[in-house]
């Protein structure tokens, strides 16, 4: 990743998105991420303050939502609300799901398998909370350490596409992704995605969401618009 | 928990401290902590133009006397009831927020320091925020905390607001003493699944922040 300097600033440019640019720095002592959802000058002044508004705040609850529940998210230490910046933890001494995965050697299968049933378990409690993700990827995870792993260790970023929503078709969309995602990534797979979906099926609404998946699958992720 | 924050402030090498952006000031933002030899001080650049000097004292005696001054006017300082504090790391974001809102002129209290109160407080009722972190009959100890563009031995605000304080100054350090853990998860409403994840300090400046979202 490139370090830039930001002029006379403190914030060191890591990535630029179509929507945020993220920076690392220090905010009171603290290792810190910062994303910033900037402005777009093609969008009228007041759409583009309140779309900025809005999805920045979303993230933030998606976030603090799963932290309730239990699943590890960064924790956020100051929302600038006047330019859309998140301050959030920077976790230390942690790799991308990934990176674990494309790290893997001895014992691959049975390491794999237990990393799968740890995101199986922390997407079932997720949707059982309402949350949808929105951009599940092996690189939107992050792992804390990479020896016994546990639910704790794995945490989850980026809410950025995030939404609450109790539709099974959501969630469905949800996995979806996450599939494309994790098979295309990681070549050879198929057997790690299943055991995630079998943990998956702890959850109370999981049988809809999977019927879903199944759905989704054959159409993609775009519903027609017909009727 | 604050084992994070240096305390032995050394070389510019230093990472700046985040926010000076808003700030437009010359000074280099440092996380400055003057901890020196026994005495109780303790003062922390929350960026590039502000200070937070915070002293802790305990057998307070003059409880009515320091809300009557605030009421007045003439002590310009938070002062914080130590039983919701985890740790410096919590009045340091709150500091910030406040010390941020106020600069942008968004302060939803009457000024910095009571802003600050407001901002450790994880509701958006601000008379309650203020009888849960302010002065308390419960409590004898208190904190006190002043946000000041001034360093610690030019703040008359903070020296003046030390001085109004009767009792016994003690080391900052002790500040865990006073915790009272259990109301601390009540009123942050923190669950024992987060705690899984999570420390407690975070989980409350978790709160803090996201209280607007």
């Amino acid at each position: 990743m490139d370090v830039e300097s930001e002029g006379s600033s403190a914030l060191r440019l890591i990535k630029q998105g179509a929507e945020a640019r993220i920076y690392a720095a220090d905010f009171l002592g603290r290792p810190t991420i910062v994303k910033e959802r900037f402005k777009k000058k093609f969008r009228h002044n007041v759409l583009d303050d309140k779309l900025r508004h809005k999805r920045t705040m979303q993230e933030v609850r998606s976030m603090h939502r799963c932290r309730k529940a239990g699943i590890a998210t960064p924790t956020v230490f100051f929302i600038d609300s006047n330019d859309y910046k998140i301050y959030m933890e920077e976790v230390q001494n942690s790799i991308t799901v990934r990176d674990y995965i494309n790290s893997l050697k001895e014992d691959k299968e049975s390491n794999l398998r237990k990393l799968a049933k740890i995101i199986g378990t922390i997407l079932a409690s997720m949707h059982n909370i309402q949350v949808i993700h929105g951009d599940l990827t092996t690189s939107n995870m992050l792992l804390k350490k990479t020896n016994d792993i546990e639910i704790a260790d794995l945490v989850l970023i980026d809410f950025g596409l995030s939404s609450i929503s109790s539709l099974a078709e959501d969630k469905g969309v949800d996995l979806y992704v996450l599939e494309r995602a994790f098979l295309s990534t990681h070549p050879n797979t198929e057997d790690a995605f299943k055991v995630i979906l079998d943990t998956y099926k702890t959850f109370k609404g999981s049988s809809e969401a999977l019927k879903k998946l199944d759905e989704v699958r054959l159409r993609g992720r775009k519903r027609t618009m017909v009727g | 928990m604050t084992s994070k924050i240096d305390v032995t402030m050394t070389s510019s090498s230093s990472p700046p401290v985040l926010g000076s952006e808003h700030l437009p000031t010359g000074t280099t933002p440092l996380p400055q902590w003057s901890a020196i030899g026994n005495s109780p001080r303790m003062s922390l650049k929350l960026n590039g133009k502000y200070w937070l000097h915070i002293a802790l004292f305990c057998q307070v005696t003059n409880l009515e006397e320091l809300k009557q001054g605030l009421i007045d006017n003439k002590i310009s300082a938070a002062f914080i009831n130590p039983a919701l504090i985890v740790g410096i790391f919590q009045l340091s974001v709150a500091a910030f927020k406040a010390a941020h809102l106020q600069d942008i002129n968004k302060m939803k209290t009457r000024n910095v320091h009571s802003e600050l109160l407001y901002s450790l407080s994880p509701s958006k009722n601000i008379a309650g925020s203020f009888k849960k972190f302010g002065l308390s009959n419960d409590s004898n100890a208190v904190i006190v905390a002043v946000i000041d563009t001034d360093s610690e031995e030019n703040s008359s605000k903070f020296q003046m607001a030390i001085q109004a304080v009767k009792g016994e100054r003690i080391g900052i350090e002790k500040i865990n003493d006073f915790s009272k853990y259990e109301d601390i998860k009540k009123i942050y409403s923190i669950t024992d699944a987060e705690l899984n994840t999570t420390d407690l300090v975070d989980a409350v400046v978790n709160k803090m922040a996201v209280k607007d979202a």
